[in-house]
C-alpha cells in the first residue's frame, strides 16, 4: 500500500469534526495560508489534473512481434522523434513509445551458461517462428537505444541556449532518462550486433521486411554519425549515405497498421504518468511519408550548413536561410540551432574568419569598399581643423572611434542581423525592430567619422568612403522592408491598416531606390576592377528586385485604398495614436536624442497627404468607393 | 473536534478518491467542506507496480474522496 502501514481511517472524524467549523474558517498548518493554497492543483479538473484517464492497455515489452511489426514500430520512432523536433515536449512525443520505458525489460543477454555442461545456449526460448525474439531484443532494442541517443545529442545542441527552450523547442525531459550516460559508440555497436543477425539470422524467415529492418537501423546509424561530428569536419559521404538510407526506405515495403495488441506499444497520455504540472494535448503524428519528407530536409539543410563553412560570399549564406520555410517539420529548432554556431560560435564567423570579416565583405560585396578603409585612413589623416577634437591625440582619438564604429556594426548588428533569420519568424522581427535604433545611430557615427577627414588623398579613397554610410542605411531598409513584410505574414495589421503600410512599404522601397542609385552612381565613377564590377551587378539585381517589389506595394496600397477590406471609421486623433501604436519603433526617446533626423521613419502628415491626393483622383469619387478616413 | 483535527495538520496523510487514485502528502489546509491541500504530494495508482509519482501541492475537494487516512 502506498505510504506503508500505519495510517488510520479517519474518514467519519473528518466529516464530523469539520461541522463545527464556521463557513469561511481555514485550519492550516503554521506559515500556510490562503495565498499559498491558491496555487494548488485541483484534483479532478481537467485543466489542472494532468492524473485523469483511463489506465492504459497493459503491454508486454518483451511480447513477440513479426518482421513488418517492428518495422512499423521503428517507422513511429522517428514519426516521434520529428514531432519533438517541430516543437512538441518529450512526453507528447518519444516517450509515447512504451519501450522507451521498459529498456531494461528488453535487454536481455542472448546467450547464459548452463552450469551443468557449461555450455552456453540462447538465454530466450520462442516457439514462434515467424516471431524470433532477437527481433525484439537486438533489433527493436537497437533501434529505441539509438532513438534515445539521438534525442539526446540534439538536447545537447539546443541547451546552448541559441533559441528558447518553451518556444522554439521543450526541453523537459519529465525525470526519464534519453541514454545520456551512455557512449554513443556503445549503442553503434548495438545497431551493428543487430545488423549482423539480420544479415546472417536463418531464425528469421525469408521476409521481404529484413531489407526494410536493415534500411531503418543503417539510417538510425548514420543519423547518430552526424550527430556526433562537428561541423568543422566535411561529412558529405555520410550524408549522401543517409539520402540513399531513405531512398530506399521510401521505395521499399510499407509496413501495415499493426494488431491493437502491438498498438499498445503507444501510449499517447503518458505524459499523465510522467512528473508533469501542466496537462499537455495529445499529439498527432504526422503521416509517415512527411516524417520521410522532414528527414530529408533534414539532411539537406546539413548540406547547406556545411557548405557555407568557409564561404567566401556573404549573400551565399543569406540564399541557404530558408527563413520563410512554412512547414514546420522542414525548418527544426536544432538545425537552426547548429546554423547559429556555424555562422558565429562567438569568436569566428562560419568557423573561418574573423569577425571584422563580416563587415569588410558586407562593404565590398555591396559598394565594393576596401578592407579596413576606415581604420587605414584614421591612422593617416589628421582631423579637419574646425572640427572638435576627439582627443588630445588626434589620431588615435579617431582610430578609436573608426575601430568602436567597425567593432559595433560588425558584432552588435551584422551578427545579430544574419541570426536573427534562424529564429522563428515572430522573434526574428522583435529582434529586427529592436535593431533598427542602432543602425541609425550607426548611420550616423559612420557619416561623422568620415567627416572628420581632413584630406583625402585620392578619389577613390573619397568615394568608397562616401559609400560607407550609404551600406549601412541600405541595411536599415532592407531590415524595415523584412519587418512590414513580416507582419502582413504573422497577421500582426488589423484590415483597415493594410492600405497604411503598403503605403508606408512603397515609400521605404522608394528611398531604397534612391540609397542603390547614389551608390550605382559613385562606383561607376570608379576604376573598371573586379570589385566594382561585382558591386554594380549586385545593385543593378537588388534595383531590378527594389522597382518590382514598390510597384507591387504601390499596387496593393493602391487596391486596399480604394476598396478596403473593412469599413472600420477612423477618428483622426485616434489615427494618431494607432499610427504611434503600430510603428512605436520609430517614437522611442532614442531617435529624438540623434543628432540626424531618421528619413526613414514612418511620418503621418505624409500618409495623410497621399491620402487627400487620391481625393483629387477621378477613381476614388466613384461611388461606389467607401473611405474609411475622415479627412483633415 | 477541530482542536483534534488542527493537530493533526502537517501530518501526512493517504488520501484515496473515485478513480481509486491514492494521494499520500502531508496535510496542510481544510476548510468547512472539507476541501484537503496537501502539499509535498506523490500520486499512486492501484495495480501499477512502479512508484509514485510526485504531484506537489493539490486540492482534493469532499466530492471525490472515498478515504482519508492519517499516519
Amino acid at each position: 500500500m502506498p505510504g506503508g502501514i500505519g495510517f488510520v481511517d479517519v474518514t467519519d472524524f473528518l466529516q464530523k469534526s469539520t461541522e463545527d467549523m464556521e463557513p469561511g474558517e481555514l485550519l492550516s498548518m503554521e506559515g500556510f495560508g490562503l495565498t499559498d493554497a491558491m496555487s494548488a492543483l485541483e484534483i479532478m479538473d481537467p485543466r489542472m489534473d494532468t492524473g485523469i484517464s483511463d489506465p492504459p492497455p497493459s503491454f508486454d515489452p518483451n511480447m513477440p512481434l513479426l518482421p513488418s511489426e517492428v518495422c512499423w514500430m521503428l517507422d513511429r520512432s522517428f514519426a516521434y522523434e520529428m514531432s519533438w523536433h517541430s516543437g512538441f515536449a518529450l512526453s507528447q512525443t518519444v516517450y509515447a513509445l512504451r519501450y522507451v520505458h521498459h529498456l531494461g525489460d528488453i535487454t536481455l543477454p542472448r546467450f547464459k551458461v548452463d552450469t551443468e555442461t557449461w555450455f552456453s545456449q540462447f538465454n530466450t526460448k520462442n516457439d514462434d517462428l515467424d516471431r524470433p525474439l532477437e527481433l525484439i531484443h537486438l533489433v527493436l532494442r537497437a533501434g529505441i537505444f539509438g532513438l534515445l541517443k539521438c534525442c539526446d545529442l540534439v538536447w545537447r545542441e539546443l541547451a546552448q541556449d541559441h533559441l528558447i527552450d518553451g518556444e522554439d523547442w521543450s526541453s523537459e525531459k519529465f525525470g526519464v532518462s534519453l541514454c545520456e550516460n551512455i557512449q554513443p559508440e556503445y549503442i553503434m555497436s548495438l545497431i551493428e550486433e543487430a545488423l549482423n543477425w539480420l544479415r546472417q539470422a536463418t531464425s528469421l524467415p525469408s521476409s521481404p521486411w529484413r531489407e526494410g529492418l536493415i534500411n531503418r537501423l543503417l539510417l538510425r546509424r548514420v543519423y547518430i554519425q552526424n550527430l556526433l561530428q562537428t561541423l568543422a569536419f566535411s561529412s558529405f559521404p555520410a550524408l549522401h549515405e543517409a539520402h540513399e538510407n531513405i531512398m530506399e526506405i521510401i521505395a521499399g515495403l510499407t509496413p501495415p497498421e499493426p494488431p491493437t495488441a502491438v498498438l499498445n506499444a503507444l501510449d499517447p497520455n503518458i505524459s499523465r504518468r510522467l512528473v508533469s504540472f501542466a496537462p499537455t494535448r495529445t499529439a498527432i503524428l504526422p503521416p509517415q511519408s512527411e516524417v520521410w519528407n522532414a528527414i530529408l530536409a533534414w539532411i539537406e539543410q546539413w548540406c547547406e550548413i556545411k557548405q557555407v563553412v568557409g564561404t567566401e560570399n556573404l549573400w551565399n549564406v543569406l540564399a541557404g536561410l530558408r527563413a520563410y520555410e512554412d512547414q514546420p517539420l522542414r525548418r527544426t529548432a536544432f538545425l537552426r540551432s547548429c546554423s547559429i554556431s556555424t555562422f558565429f560560435n562567438g569568436s569566428s564567423i562560419l568557423l573561418t574568419h574573423s569577425p571584422s570579416w563580416l563587415i569588410d565583405q558586407l562593404f565590398t560585396e555591396i559598394a565594393a569598399i576596401p578592407s579596413n578603409i576606415l581604420t587605414q585612413q584614421a591612422a593617416q589623416f589628421p582631423l579637419a581643423e574646425n572640427l572638435p577634437v576627439v582627443s588630445t591625440n588626434v589620431n588615435s582619438g579617431q582610430m578609436k572611434e573608426a575601430d568602436c564604429l567597425a567593432t559595433t556594426l560588425t558584432e552588435d548588428l551584422l551578427v545579430d542581423y544574419f541570426v536573427s533569420f534562424y529564429h522563428n519568424r515572430p522573434r526574428q522581427r522583435r529582434k529586427l525592430v529592436f535593431s533598427l535604433l542602432d543602425w541609425h545611430v550607426g548611420f550616423e557615427r559612420a557619416a561623422q567619422v568620415i567627416a572628420r577627414f581632413a584630406s583625402i588623398p585620392s578619389h577613390e579613397v573619397g568615394f568608397a568612403l562616401s559609400r560607407i554610410p550609404l551600406c549601412i542605411r541600405h541595411m536599415r531598409l532592407l531590415i524595415i522592408s523584412e519587418i512590414i513584410l513580416s507582419g502582413f505574414e504573422l497577421e500582426l495589421y488589423a484590415r483597415h491598416e493594410w492600405a497604411m503600410m503598403y503605403w508606408y512599404l512603397s515609400e521605404v522601397l522608394g528611398s531604397q531606390a534612391s540609397v542603390l542609385d547614389r551608390l550605382q552612381k559613385s562606383l561607376q565613377l570608379e576604376d573598371d576592377v573586379l570589385n566594382v564590377r561585382n558591386a554594380l551587378r549586385f545593385i543593378s539585381v537588388q534595383q531590378e528586385y527594389t522597382h518590382a517589389l514598390r510597384d507591387i506595394a504601390a499596387g496593393m496600397r493602391d487596391m486596399f485604398y480604394r476598396y478596403p477590406p473593412s469599413k472600420v471609421e477612423i477618428e483622426p486623433s485616434r489615427e494618431q495614436a494607432n499610427f504611434e501604436k503600430r510603428f512605436k519603433w520609430a517614437f522611442i526617446p532614442g531617435y529624438s536624442e540623434a543628432a540626424t533626423l531618421d528619413e526613414d521613419r514612418p511620418i503621418l502628415s505624409k500618409w495623410r497627404r497621399w491620402r487627400k491626393e487620391q481625393q483629387v483622383i477621378p477613381h476614388c469619387r466613384d461611388q461606389n468607393t467607401h473611405c474609411s478616413y475622415r479627412f483633415i | 473536534h477541530v482542536e483534534r483535527l488542527k493537530s493533526l495538520m502537517g501530518r501526512t496523510w493517504r488520501i484515496t478518491i473515485l478513480d481509486t487514485r491514492i494521494f499520500v502528502g502531508t496535510l496542510a489546509c481544510t476548510d468547512k467542506e472539507k476541501n484537503i491541500i496537501l502539499i509535498n504530494a506523490d500520486e499512486y495508482r492501484r495495480g501499477e507496480a512502479r512508484d509514485g509519482r510526485y504531484v506537489g501541492m493539490i486540492m482534493v475537494p469532499w466530492k471525490w474522496v472515498v478515504k482519508a487516512e492519517v499516519d
